[in-house]
């Protein structure tokens, strides 16, 4: 069956931002047939959407924030189907972000965090200058996402210290790691020992995504 | 340094030209990079051939006072040749003000 | 198709295209910008002029003599001796010795003054050193002055400041406090703009320059905005120039206006209209560089950008050329054959009136 007219509701319900439209959308969604899932995978995508008009200026954070406690009411609607299935809307993974040691620069890092909680992603934001054995300790408490934020040339390098930390307790391939920052590159993170590079918040978002939707490994 | 690089490629030459005097008039004026060269032109009764010859402007520097980037014994720099490049500029700059009003010299 | 022509990556590796190539990413970073700025899309000739440029066989290119620019630098002395951002050459030299290297070595037209820990909340602490400074280094000096900050609006908020963290807030979904947060931080850093800015204007300097404004957003960008019009009241012949972080304003708040304009949102040539009622007199915009696309691709977007900035502009553009913006590439030693492309393309095609 196809539900082009409701997923079109519920895209322009969640761009647009506001909360009474997308709990709207979700309730005619649901009537018209459309299961939990099916309206959940819609936001998402309409989510990412939201996060790239919000990098390019077309969106500001409040916007992007009140799209994410639109989605929060909608999984209220959709909990006991969900439940029912036996998909209980888990999260997407759980992730620690945070500015690495020495650096204090967080707005980038902080956007980033809000956009993977925006995609279902439950994150632990450390802040900013943060002590190295602080991520270590948050994959060991359960962490599969290691994401680390450098604005300074002086700093990146600590990204590469936490890799070799989390070798060092065996931690390494229990989480994927994930950096990004303005002088951190592609080729940095390959240098690095990284596994994801994020030019953007969106894009860092998008690539997460793709790893937990199994798109990627 | 990627300073030179700069320089090389499309930079007027501070000193060693008359980069710094186009930059502040440029700054004060807010005009254009077009104006503020004729300002200079006009105010020095020089051509533009001459605005970026290092060699004629080394000459003219030394004559007027105006600083060099290689030092002569006993030449005006610093605020000395800001006092002078306020004559012919037609320009008030600001630690010049300052220097008069703080020392009761007089323009 | 020989891959012939030398060019480079946004993150400063090398790569060999064929000239119709680096049409089709010249043509692509134009789209790009059109798309993202919403700007007039560069000509075919303009794009023809890019691509020959970027095909140009010397190891460096440079302006035809006569349409030389005013070259100034917004790192200060820091640039040789140390600074709190970036790696540099750490030379043993004093603070003056650095600003007269650049002024007798390195061709500077005007320069800007830096404290090693640039951003106004730190500043605010040591401005009577500062103030001496200046006016050590005005004695000593011929070119022109301008005291560098960055107005820095992520240093007001917590850890390092009193104000919540409106990112923070906001993702506990207390959208109204985290607004509140922000526009009372702004306005702390307004005031402290303001007090140094007078201090620093009162040793004769030439003028100041507010760089990477916006970096926390609308509200940094707003308050420097007021601190300039302010400065302006008490110094009406002082050169102040402001050079932006990121090519559009991030909307961390949203909503805040300078008279009557949403500032979230806006690229180059909306923001240059926002400098000029305030009263700055020259604006040094900024366009992002993508490590993971073409140096002719963020060439061709930077210049787009920008050309349209220049077009509307009333006041003289000082465009960033550096490190990761302008269509430079984004690294620590940035290739000198991307740099001076990057150049020729930015004056010759976006006609801006200093790098």
């Amino acid at each position: 069956m196809s539900f082009e007219n409701e997923q079109k509701l519920l895209h322009d319900a969640l761009v647009s931002c506001k909360v009474p439209d997308i709990v709207e959308s979700v309730n005619t969604a649901k009537a018209a047939g459309m299961s939990a899932n099916e309206i959940i995978d819609e936001f998402g995508n309409s989510m990412s959407e939201v996060g790239i008009l919000f990098e390019r200026g077309k969106l500001f954070l409040p916007h992007v924030l009140s799209a994410a406690n639109g989605m929060k009411k909608a999984m209220e609607i959709l909990g006991p189907e969900l439940m029912a299935s036996g998909n209980e809307g888990a999260s997407k993974g759980k992730v620690v972000m945070g500015t690495v040691e020495g650096d204090v620069h967080d707005i980038g890092k902080s956007i980033c965090s809000t956009m993977l909680q925006c995609a279902g992603f439950e994150v632990h934001d450390l802040g900013r200058d943060v002590p190295k054995p602080e991520f270590i300790r948050e994959v060991q408490d359960g962490c599969c996402y290691c994401g680390m934020s450098a604005l300074m040339t002086t700093t990146m390098t600590v990204m590469k210290d936490i890799i070799e930390m989390l070798k060092e307790a065996g931690l390494r391939e229990r989480c994927t790691v994930m950096v990004g920052g303005a002088p951190i590159t592609q080729a940095y993170c390959e240098k690095i020992g990284a596994d994801v590079y994020g030019e953007s918040a969106s894009e860092t978002t998008r690539k997460a995504k793709d790893i937990a939707d199994g798109v990627v490994q | 340094m990627g300073l030179v690089t700069h320089y090389t490629s499309s930079g007027l030459g501070g000193i060693r030209t008359t980069g710094d005097l186009v930059g502040r008039v440029q700054l004060r004026k807010k005009t254009k990079i077009a104006d503020s060269k004729k300002y200079v032109m006009d105010k020095l009764g020089i051509g533009e051939s001459e605005l970026n010859d290092e060699c004629f402007m080394r000459t003219f520097r030394e004559e007027h006072g105006l600083g060099t980037v290689t030092t002569i014994g006993g030449a005006p720099y610093g605020i000395e040749a800001k006092l002078n490049i306020e004559e012919i500029l037609d320009m008030e700059i600001a630690c010049c003000c300052r220097f008069r009003e703080v020392t009761g010299l007089h323009r | 198709m020989t891959k012939d022509h030398m060019t480079r990556m946004g993150d400063g590796s090398r790569v060999w295209m064929s000239r119709e190539e680096i049409r089709a990413e010249v043509e692509a970073g134009n789209y790009a910008a059109v798309d993202a700025a919403e700007v007039p899309s560069l000509t075919d000739d303009d794009m023809t002029r890019i691509v020959d440029i970027m095909c140009e066989k010397g190891r460096t290119v440079s302006v035809e003599p006569g349409e030389e620019v005013i070259l100034t630098q917004d790192g200060g002395e820091q640039k040789l001796l140390m600074d709190n951002g970036s790696s540099s050459p750490a030379l043993e030299l004093n603070r003056l010795e650095g600003i007269q290297v650049h002024e007798r070595a390195l061709g500077m037209d005007t320069f800007e003054i830096a404290y090693f820990d640039p951003s106004t909340k730190q500043i605010k602490p040591v401005i009577g050193l500062e103030m001496a400074h200046c006016q050590n280094v005005m004695a000593n000096t011929v070119i022109p002055m301008l005291y560098m900050f960055m107005p820095n609006l992520g240093l007001y908020y917590q850890p390092t400041g009193m104000y919540g963290n409106p990112p923070d807030l906001m993702r506990d979904f207390k959208i109204e406090k985290a607004m509140s947060e922000g526009e009372k931080a702004a306005d702390e850093m307004y005031k402290d703009i303001v007090y140094i800015g007078e201090k620093i204007l009162s040793t004769g300097i030439d003028g100041m320059d507010f760089d990477t404004t916006a970096s926390a957003g609308d509200l940094d960008f707003v308050a420097s905005l007021r601190a300039v019009e302010t400065l302006r009241e008490s110094y009406p012949d002082a050169d102040i120039q402001m050079g932006m972080s990121a090519e559009n304003v991030l909307g961390i708040h949203g909503m805040v206006e300078y008279k009557g304009t949403v500032a979230a949102g806006l690229y180059p040539h909306q923001q240059v209209k926002l400098a000029e009622m305030a009263g700055v007199s020259a604006f040094g915009p900024v366009v992002n560089t993508n490590t993971s696309k073409s140096t002719a691709y963020n060439v061709a977007r930077a210049v787009c950008m920008v050309k349209e900035c220049s077009k509307v502009s009333n006041i003289p553009l000082q465009v960033n050329m550096g490190m990761g913006v302008g269509g430079t590439p984004m690294c620590e030693t940035p290739p000198i054959d991307a740099i001076t492309r990057a150049d020729k393309c930015m004056i010759e095609i976006a006609h801006v009136d200093g790098l």
